[in-house]
């Protein structure tokens, strides 16, 4: 496990890729791509009928992702999401996960700290 | 089950998950491996409890917490549990909702206990989750029940 200067510096050395990765999830509809890859490889058909977009539209998003190695294509016009775009859509999806479960310990937590505090300094006149 | 310590102290970075959160976390999983046990020997099963016990003339934030839920029947298993038999006394009972429960359950010992002719009667106070009205603490519906242990004020003449 990287600690956090490790973390950063191995961060700063992948700017580029990372840059590159960003870029090519920020659309929509590379987003519904990948989702709809991730349960199975599909054909060129079957992806212009999920995203809904034009012929030439699709194409060019799948050339993006296939640029940044998210996507590939293994034949004749069927598609697959690669590896690493199976893996970063997990990452996604949980850092998502992680991210509403600490939104909701902090406010738990500070609930609690008021109801706590209330208690611990109460004044009573016995 | 039972913490004892700070239930609220600082953690570093963003660690902030409570000591009183990982208590239930760990209660309710016991809870749910032994769904039937707790169903045959709770007198409520869908009511839990949440005793916290101080001292009067306590001065550092470290005190007892314990969650459980009410039986009959003094049981020690899952090892985990253990029973107390809390001390037969009255009840005042405040019912807290949504986000200003804090707030709401303040003004107990500020407003309402000084003005009331009880005193506490034991330095604690339970704090009761019904299933049917508490989902989670952060919902703007959820109930909690703040039960103070109350006994008639000595007269102060």
């Amino acid at each position: 496990m990287k600690d956090k200067r490790e973390r950063i510096e191995s961060l700063k050395r992948l700017s580029t890729t990372l840059s590159n990765i960003g870029q090519s999830i920020s659309t929509e509809s590379r987003f519904t791509i990948l989702t709809g890859l991730m349960d199975d490889q599909k054909s060129f058909q079957q992806l212009k009928e999920i995203t809904g977009l034009k012929k030439s539209a699709l194409s060019s998003h799948l050339k993006n992702l296939e640029e940044t190695e998210l996507l590939e294509r293994k034949h004749h016009g069927i598609y697959s999401i690669t590896y690493q775009g199976y893996q970063l859509m997990i990452k996604l999806d949980e850092l998502i996960d992680e991210t509403r479960e600490y939104e909701t310990n902090k406010k738990e937590n500070e609930i609690r700290r008021r109801i706590t505090d209330s208690f611990l300094h109460r004044r009573i006149n016995y | 089950m039972v913490y004892y310590g700070n239930p609220v102290h600082t953690h570093e970075g963003w660690d902030i998950q409570n000591e009183i959160g990982k208590l239930w976390k760990r209660f309710t999983e016991i809870c749910i491996k032994n769904a039937k046990y707790i169903e045959k020997h709770a007198t409520e099963p869908h009511i839990a409890y949440e005793a916290h016990i101080a001292y009067p003339d306590q001065e550092d934030q470290e005190y007892h917490i314990f969650v459980g839920f009410k039986t009959d029947t003094p049981i020690s298993t899952p090892i985990e549990f253990f029973y107390k038999e809390m001390p037969a006394t009255r009840y005042a009972v405040f019912t807290g909702k949504g986000k200003d429960m804090p707030a709401q359950m303040g003004k107990i010992y500020t407003e309402w206990l000084p003005n009331s002719p009880y005193t506490e009667a034991y330095p604690m106070l339970i704090q009761r989750y019904d299933q049917t009205r508490f989902k989670e603490l952060d919902d703007p519906e959820s109930e909690i029940d703040f039960m103070v242990p109350i006994k008639e004020r000595e007269n102060e003449g």
